[in-house]
């Protein structure tokens, strides 16, 4: 369900009188914008792309007196979007709020028009979301080798919830089925508040994602692990997986700002540029944390590189798992 | 659990925040534009708060959600408006309300089916948010004992009930059911990822979308029979003038036990995922006309028809709150938004919202009250002011329909492809009519259907393979009880006629 | 208008044709369908439901055709009347639907390129013409009203995404 909107043009009331001059005012040198952008928001409003959109979309304007213009293009995992991305004229003023699967397991999993190398290129890092695991209290086990031991000793019995096939959660699953050498049900939902919702009930018993924080917190679910090495301010006491002893890269999911690939080089520093100084602000940190993503900004080299290296990593996951679309 | 007097002090602390000034401007004014926007079709209640959500990231927190909430209920309100007055559906859950709210326009009691719409909504509101405040910890349980198995078996009993409500041959409606659950396979299934009918187009990869089906099979086809009429009658179509704005005698006492019942099966089905609101109308519906005494007088402006599902679907759009105020989980696009607007906000919803947040949470509740009284406050005066869109003559009217359908339509997905989608079901919709087939079957099926393929699979998938988790859990054993039991039902006419042709041979 | 126009000029029976669409639509669903994998009761494959939806949607066409002859019909609609059983065609009103369907789709493929205004303006004087005897004046004044009142709601009210004007 979707609609676009004029992030300014809006005036509380009933007659919401659009306007639409707003005083121009650059803080730096370069042209862009010239004009007005247009957001990309692969899925539906109100989830973590759409947020992170309407906060950044927010500063932009608020620097460049630009108005930002939100499209939503939900569908098939986002390849939906990413395939009419690529159709629109690559000038730089349609940003898409993408995440490491457009590059590394959308155009895996899902027959998709576009080259995740060629097409599309992420100019800033927004943050990580941490992927926690975590289960139903119900599970005899505190930590990730009690939890693999657990399954092993009842093998059929674990199964876990995510919101669909070929997203970063059942690769989760696929990954700790495989390093730990232990059987567990993927169980795909409409959604991950579904899904969620079955795991505080028992009809699953594992979670993997930032969602669950909440939810540990609140103990209808308990913590395991945080996927990869790096640990998560928000929940300092939640060991990793390499901590865990299941060391080497894990499935990870980072949001990022992406760009046509064939826009021109100066107008993709700029935009970097621009969104860098947005995400370095401290308040703005803040904000990105309460969506519970763990803040970063990175530039254009640094993000490509990620990009590639988790293209390759999901690449293995994705053909030893069967997932790969023929 | 919660104790009376922690109960009262929330409802009281709901209320100090809820009748604050600004709160009470913005409850009045998210209604008022979510009335507005919610009775131009195609734009309903998801697509209303996405527009709007921008708005409230000025405001307070609880002011903010306070607006959207009332934007929910208006949007939602707006969409019965159109259903009544032109036999047009903005959402799934008026879908119902166009059967009978349609049939009393004809006969010039589109006032009174308004009225009704707006009082039954009421009544059904305030139950509704009482329920919430006194119970919400307990039902919070409820919902987490329904799993896969449950949710199964209970659309199940709403396709079954959506028999009942079919008029005409049984035959026919089972067709449609069945076009209804072919349609509603279109896309990419969930378990496996094998596209179905997609015929290789990337649009149907995420289904068939609904507003292009609804619009198409009751606007559009409406406009092509009505323009059909005028060909052959050489009569310009015109609806019967609107009599009294309000109910006489006999339509309040119709509508008045159908609203009761409807509240109730509204309360308890609203929970359900998804489908909560379409479930609860259709199925609030089908129990009216079960136990009517006469049933033949539905589908052609039966008061019951129109207070029964009103009342179900807002007594369900208030319990739709339940998992989001106790669980943290939004239960649909509307509740998503929602959530994304407090995180927005900086509040991370979760199970602990209650305690953390109690003005929050005993605000939203409070507000709710007050965004259906709003809602009553802004709707009794408007009756008037749209029953006098029926004064427009036929042939500039459809025009308007169409164009503003469309452009509803585009607005949601901004796929051209919908578009063509709607002239398709139009055509669809016009053949159904030459066979006198209701289109409310398949809507029910196209919506229930992908879900409850799911559930089956999913309580296959938990239980093993093992059938028996359909009847190893009590509820869904009940429930099993429960759906025998309507199948001998719907029997026992045929059986009992059955009977006396044998005997009086 | 002669009174020829009110002769219907082809008549079908609902039930024969209402039968034979649902074999078709069935057979055609199964058929489809042949390719997707099936699985067992307990272990559905994608292919399961749709097969068996699909059989018992032609079994069902099959009995509407031997046993549906004489069903009442529904008194919904802005058409009320259920005695009438063959499905009368005519030629009028082709050219209803004709208008209708085409405005319809006309918008669609002109929207995207040729903006707001123009693609709703054409799509009124195009639906205007279903109806016979539709005056040139009346017509166009309708057309200018609706366009711009739809452009002035969603497009600068609700600030839909929609170009307002051609983008040459």
């Amino acid at each position: 369900m979707i609609y676009a909107l004029s992030r300014r043009s809006f005036m509380i009331g009933a007659a919401g009188a659009a306007i639409a001059a707003a005083t121009p005012f650059r803080s730096f040198a370069e042209d862009y914008p010239a004009k007005d952008i247009t957001y990309l928001i692969p899925y539906n409003p109100g989830g973590m792309s759409d947020n992170i959109s309407r906060i950044l979309g927010e500063q932009i304007t608020k620097i460049t007196g630009k108005s930002v213009i939100n499209e939503y293009k939900p569908g098939a995992g986002g390849a939906i979007a990413a395939n009419y991305y690529v159709g629109l004229e690559p000038d730089g003023y349609t940003l898409m709020q993408a995440t490491n699967s457009f590059y590394a397991i959308i155009p895996a999993v899902t027959k998709v028009e576009y080259d995740p190398v060629n097409d599309i290129v992420p100019v800033v890092l927004v943050g990580d979301a941490p992927m926690v695991i975590a289960v139903h209290p119900s599970v005899p086990a505190n930590n990730l080798q009690e939890l693999i031991a657990y399954a092993k000793e009842n093998p059929g019995v674990l199964s876990y919830g995510t919101s669909g096939r070929g997203t970063v959660a059942h690769l989760c699953g696929e990954w700790l089925s495989r390093r730990g050498g232990i059987e567990i049900l993927h169980v795909p939902y409409n959604g991950t508040p579904e899904a969620m919702q079955a795991c505080i009930s028992n009809e699953v018993q594992i979670m993997f994602g930032p969602e669950s924080a909440p939810q540990i917190e609140a103990g209808t679910l308990k913590g395991i692990a945080i996927m990869g090495d790096r640990r998560w301010e928000e929940m300092p006491d939640l060991p990793t997986t390499v901590e865990s002893g299941v060391p080497g890269w894990a499935p990870r999911s980072w949001h990022t700002v992406s760009v046509h690939a064939k826009a021109p080089d100066e107008i993709k520093q700029a935009i970097g540029k621009l969104l860098n100084g947005i995400l370095q602000q401290p308040e703005i940190t803040k904000r990105i944390s309460g969506l519970g993503l763990i803040p970063g900004n990175q530039d254009l080299a640094a993000v490509r590189k990620r990009a590639d290296e988790d293209a390759a990593e999901f690449g293995k996951l994705i053909d030893e798992a069967g997932l790969r679309a023929k | 659990m919660l104790d009376h007097t922690t109960i009262l002090d929330g409802i009281a602390l709901g209320l100090s925040v809820a009748v604050h000034p600004t709160n009470l401007l913005f409850a009045f004014l998210g209604c008022l534009i979510g009335t507005l926007v919610g009775v131009l079709p195609g734009l309903g209640p998801t697509a209303t708060i996405a527009i709007l959500l921008p708005i409230t990231y000025t405001l307070s927190p609880v002011t903010g959600l306070i607006t959207l909430a009332g934007i929910y209920y208006g949007a939602q309100y707006g969409g019965s408006t159109t259903s009544i007055l032109l036999r047009l559906p903005g959402e799934a859950s008026s879908v119902i309300t166009a059967l009978d709210g349609y049939g009393m326009t004809r006969k010039g009691r589109g006032g009174a089916a308004l009225t009704i719409a707006a009082v039954g909504s009421f009544f059904a509101g305030t139950v509704g948010t009482l329920f919430i405040a006194v119970f919400a910890p307990v039902l919070s349980v409820v919902v987490l004992k329904f799993g896969a198995p449950e949710y199964f078996m209970l659309m199940v009993i709403g396709l079954v009930a959506s028999v009942i409500l079919a008029q005409g041959s049984v035959l026919r409606a089972l067709a449609m059911i069945m076009i209804g659950l072919l349609l509603g396979m279109v896309g990419t299934d969930m378990n496996s990822g094998q596209y179905r009918y997609t015929f290789g187009s990337y649009e149907l990869l995420q289904g068939i979308p609904f507003l292009p089906l609804v619009v198409g099979l009751f606007g559009i086809a409406d406009i092509l029979v009505a323009v059909e009429r005028y060909v052959r009658d050489e009569t310009v179509p015109t609806i019967s003038r609107i009599s009294s704005l309000w109910p006489n005698s006999e339509e309040v006492r119709k509508a008045v036990p159908a609203s009761l019942r409807g509240t109730v099966i509204g309360l308890f089905l609203g929970l359900l995922p998804g489908g909560g609101a379409l479930m609860s109308s259709f199925v609030a519906y089908s129990v009216e006309k079960r136990f009517s005494k006469t049933p033949e007088g539905f589908g052609d402006g039966d008061p019951a028809g129109v207070a029964a599902p009103e009342s179900a679907n807002n007594a369900g759009s208030q319990t739709a709150f339940l998992p989001l105020l106790t669980l943290g989980l939004p239960s649909n696009a509307v509740m998503a938004l929602m959530t994304g607007a407090m995180l927005i906000q900086g509040i991370v919803p979760g199970p602990q919202i209650m305690t953390k947040q109690p003005d929050l949470f005993w605000g939203l509740i409070a507000s709710m009250w007050i965004g259906n009284l709003m809602l009553l406050v802004i709707n009794l005066p408007l009756v008037g002011l749209w029953v006098q869109l029926l004064k427009i003559r036929y042939r500039m009217l459809f025009p308007v329909i169409i164009v503003v359908s469309l452009i509803g339509i585009y607005g949601v997905n901004f796929s051209t492809f919908d578009i063509f989608l709607t002239a398709l079901f139009g055509l669809f919709g016009y053949l159904m009519h030459k066979w006198r087939c209701e289109p409310a079957p398949l809507i029910l099926a196209f919506v229930l259907g992908p879900m409850m393929e799911q559930y089956f699979r999913r309580a296959l998938l938990i239980g093993r393979g093992d059938l028996g988790i359909f009847i190893d859990r009590p509820i869904s054993l009940a429930m099993l009880v429960i759906l025998i039991g309507l199948f001998i039902s719907l029997a026992a006419p045929h059986f009992r006629s059955f009977r006396r042709e044998a005997f009086s041979e | 208008m002669e009174a020829g126009s009110r002769r219907p000029s082809a008549t079908l029976h609902a039930s024969a044709t209402l039968g034979f669409f649902c074999i078709m639509v069935g057979a055609g669903a199964a058929w489809i369908a042949r390719g997707y994998p099936y699985g067992t009761l307990t272990a559905m494959g994608p292919g399961f439901v749709p097969t068996a939806v699909a059989f018992l949607l032609i079994a069902l066409g099959v009995a509407i055709l031997l046993f549906d002859r004489s069903a009442p019909g529904p008194s919904q609609g802005p058409e009320a009347n259920g005695a009438a059983q063959p499905v009368q065609v005519f030629a009028g009103v082709l050219r209803g639907m004709f208008f209708v369907l085409g405005g319809i789709i006309f918008f669609g493929l002109s929207l995207r390129s040729f903006g707001l205004a123009f693609s709703t303006f054409v799509l009124v004087i195009v639906v205007s013409l279903a109806q016979r005897g539709a005056r040139p004046l009346p017509t166009l004044l309708l057309a200018t009203a609706i366009t711009l009142g739809a452009c002035v709601v969603f497009v600068l009210l609700l600030g839909l995404q929609i170009p307002l004007f051609p983008r040459f």
